[in-house]
């Protein structure tokens, strides 16, 4: 039980200032609100993000409007295969200081609070390799000494799903690292006409301010203190066992299951949900809405599920599914209301 | 509720083919499904149900996102309950369908199908051998007739009711059956010598009454002496003549022939030959002996001892007296069955006058060189016989 429940004041704040981010962004990325939500929510869990989705589809869009409406200092890393790991993280600089010369850390583009990593599978493994112990630790270490990252820290990845040639995909170490992968989606006619009337070549989105990164930070905080009631964590464990071979009917398409960190990240994504919509506790629904981004990207799949056109989304909606949210079954003369 | 449904199906089913109310068995039906139901609320369900799931599931089919259960845990304000208040689990009728339908028919079959109809007691005492039912029969036809004495009745009577009063199922032992056997066969034996002394009496006093003035003394007294052997037969045990018709004839001294009056000698010869003739007739009728006419022809389910096919057999009397005299016999073609042809003095010697038997007793063991009948059994065989039946 959370030691310290939430106000009803703190959550109806909280609830609002989130809204309004949310209205925010909604005016700037038109058509995503599902997108938007989410993307909240894995901020709110202190969570990094992976999105994949074709070009122009508004990603750096997002993550700059992102850095404005949550006053984050944002910047944006091209990744190519000739980038080094130094170049992201910073490098040791020789330089000349009262009379001595010394080695200065610079610091590399990671130093911010949100970082873009754009086109993150075109770099290679090393410099892939190099966010891993910013992502999990939100540390830097350079000659031997680490450097603290600056908090709220938060990574947003993208990855082209085409033109995979001359790519390295992200290997399932620091795919776990990221708690959503999220799969852009182009909006249908009525949004592209909303784009039509009110973009330019050329126009950056405005969006304002809506929270400070102290208050972010306060948010994220009291995320941790959303009540995760016994039930629904049993169906978080039920949900993540449930992934692995031979524990389920959907389980047959899996090589490799989701890890812990998947179910730590499934119980964080549902606090925050709660909280983003303003109550105390999370849900089973909570859960069921935030699955599969939090699953997909963990699951290995089988080569004949992929030869079958599966992919991560599609089974784990398909775990989701076959995994009864209540542990207890009903007898056969009593079904669900 | 199945295994209730037959328990109770059985239950009403025993009840009925018993004859009894069948209202235990709906008590005891409907009291099973009571206990069984509350059982189930009280004891099963609360180890398969925990308070935690079923707020759970009640905050899910209310749509409160698990406020109720959070409040539960004094996370929050306890929710306001929802308009649409409806449970949170529905009853799958079609499930409980399939039950209800085994309950309904088997308490439907239990209810409607029909009874084995018991066995008739009466039916078992009518299939008894069918030769105590003859004997019976030609016992009461004799009593009514009275033409035997009435002891030798009541003995028979007797005799037959000890063989009914055994149980039904020894009826037909081999036991019994050997009895049965053993006592028609007396009784036909009884009754064949008393007729033949009844007719050879009656021929007597018939051939007495015509030669009435021609007997001479020695002949009277001959024909003294053959109606005494036959008044002595006559008065053998088994079946003796009726006391008051005994005593009439003993009564009757043909040696002191010219004191006798013709008109008595007449009616007794009437009322012998009468009685002997109802007597033929009533073991014809009780099949205890078979009528001319009436026998069985070979083959069929009671084939054997009738006369060949395409045969007729010529009469023959069950007695033919001989008694020869010095007296010219006559014409033989006039005479009827039973007329005495002659007068002999010298010594009769049928077995079956001097054999007589009972049931499970044998009187006479024979003689050397006489020939010893069928029925009759040593006591030694008798013995063994007695062993084997046990």
């Amino acid at each position: 039980m959370t030691k310290n429940p939430l106000t009803e004041s703190e959550l109806t704040s909280t609830a609002e200032k989130l809204q309004a981010v949310r209205a925010e962004l909604n005016l700037v990325l038109f058509g995503q609100e599902k997108l938007i939500d989410q993307v909240v929510v894995c901020l709110l869990a202190r969570g990094h993000l992976l999105l994949e989705g074709l070009p122009g589809l508004g990603k750096t869009e997002l993550v700059r409007s992102l850095s404005t409406v949550l006053g984050l200092e944002t910047k944006r890393v091209q990744f190519t295969p000739d980038l080094l790991p130094g170049d992201i993280t910073g490098n040791p600089m020789l330089q000349d200081r009262d009379g001595e010369r010394k080695f200065i850390f610079q610091k590399g583009p990671l130093f911010c609070q949100l970082v873009l990593a754009d086109e993150i599978n075109r770099a290679s493994p090393k410099t892939q390799s190099a966010l891993l112990e910013a992502m999990q630790e939100h540390k830097v270490t350079s000659m031997g000494e680490r450097h603290a990252l600056p908090e709220p820290f938060f990574v947003l990845a993208t990855q082209n799903p085409i033109e995979l040639e001359g790519t390295y995909p992200l290997p399932e170490a620091q795919l776990d690292r990221f708690l959503f992968k999220l799969n852009i989606q182009a909006g249908g006619p009525e949004v592209l006409q909303r784009i039509v009337e009110n973009r330019q070549l050329g126009e950056e989105a405005k969006g304002k301010q809506i929270l400070q990164p102290n208050e972010l930070l306060s948010i994220m905080e009291m995320t941790r203190r959303i009540y995760l009631p016994e039930v629904v964590s049993n169906y978080i464990a039920r949900l993540v066992h449930g992934s692995h071979k031979g524990q389920s009917e959907a389980a047959n398409a899996i090589k490799y299951g989701a890890s812990p960190r998947a179910a730590i990240g499934l119980a964080a994504a549902g606090r925050a949900k709660a909280l983003m919509e303003g109550r105390e506790n999370v849900s089973y629904e909570d859960i069921k809405a935030i699955a599969v981004p939090v699953l997909q990207h963990r699951l290995v799949l089988e080569y004949h599920a992929k030869l079958e056109g599966l992919n991560g989304a599609t089974v784990a909606q398909a775990l989701v599914d076959e995994i009864p949210a209540h542990a207890d079954q009903l007898p056969p003369v009593l079904s669900e209301g | 509720m199945i295994a209730t449904g037959l328990i109770t199906g059985l239950l009403i089913w025993l009840l009925r083919a018993q004859n009894q109310s069948t209202f235990p068995a709906w008590l005891l039906g409907a009291g099973t499904l009571v206990v069984s139901v509350l059982t189930a609320l009280t004891a099963y369900a609360p180890r398969k149900i925990e308070q935690a799931t079923a707020l759970s599931r009640i905050d899910v089919g209310w749509k409160l996102n698990h406020r109720l259960i959070s409040a539960w845990q004094g996370i929050g304000e306890w929710p306001p309950l929802p308009k649409d208040m409806s449970l949170p689990v529905q009853i799958r009728f079609q499930h409980l369908l399939p039950p209800c339908l085994g309950v309904g028919v088997f308490l439907a079959l239990a209810a409607v199908m029909p009874l084995p109809k018991p066995a008739s007691p009466t039916t078992f005492q009518r299939i008894e051998p069918p030769d105590w039912t003859a004997v019976e029969s030609f016992t009461d036809e004799l009593e009514k007739q009275e033409i035997v004495d009435e002891d030798a009745l009541k003995s028979l009577r007797n005799e037959l009711e000890q063989l009914r009063a055994k149980p039904m199922k020894e009826w037909y032992d081999p036991s019994t059956l050997e009895a049965t056997d053993r006592m028609r066969s007396r009784v036909r034996n009884d009754s064949e010598r008393l007729m033949q002394a009844m007719n050879s009496t009656s021929a007597l006093l018939a051939l007495v009454d015509q030669g009435r003035d021609q007997l001479m003394n020695p002949q009277q007294q001959a024909m003294q002496d053959y109606l005494e052997q036959m008044l002595e037969q006559m008065g053998q045990e088994g079946f003796q003549l009726n006391q008051e018709m005994l005593n009439q004839l003993q009564q009757v001294d043909l040696s002191q022939l010219q004191q006798i009056d013709p008109q008595q000698l007449q009616e007794l010869e009437a009322r012998l030959m009468e009685q002997g003739q109802a007597m033929e007739q009533a073991l014809i009728a009780a099949g205890i002996i078979q009528g001319f006419g009436d026998q069985p022809g070979a083959g069929g389910l009671s084939r054997g001892g009738g006369p060949a096919d395409l045969t007729l057999k010529d009469f023959e009397p069950i007695a033919q007296p001989v008694i020869p005299m010095a007296l010219e016999p006559g014409n033989l073609e006039n005479a009827r069955i039973g007329d005495l042809l002659e007068l002999r003095d010298t010594e009769h010697e049928d077995e079956r006058e001097t054999i007589s038997q009972s049931a499970g007793t044998l009187r006479s063991t024979g003689g050397s060189g006489e020939v010893v009948w069928q029925q009759d059994i040593l006591p030694d065989e008798e013995n063994v016989l007695k062993e084997f039946f046990k």
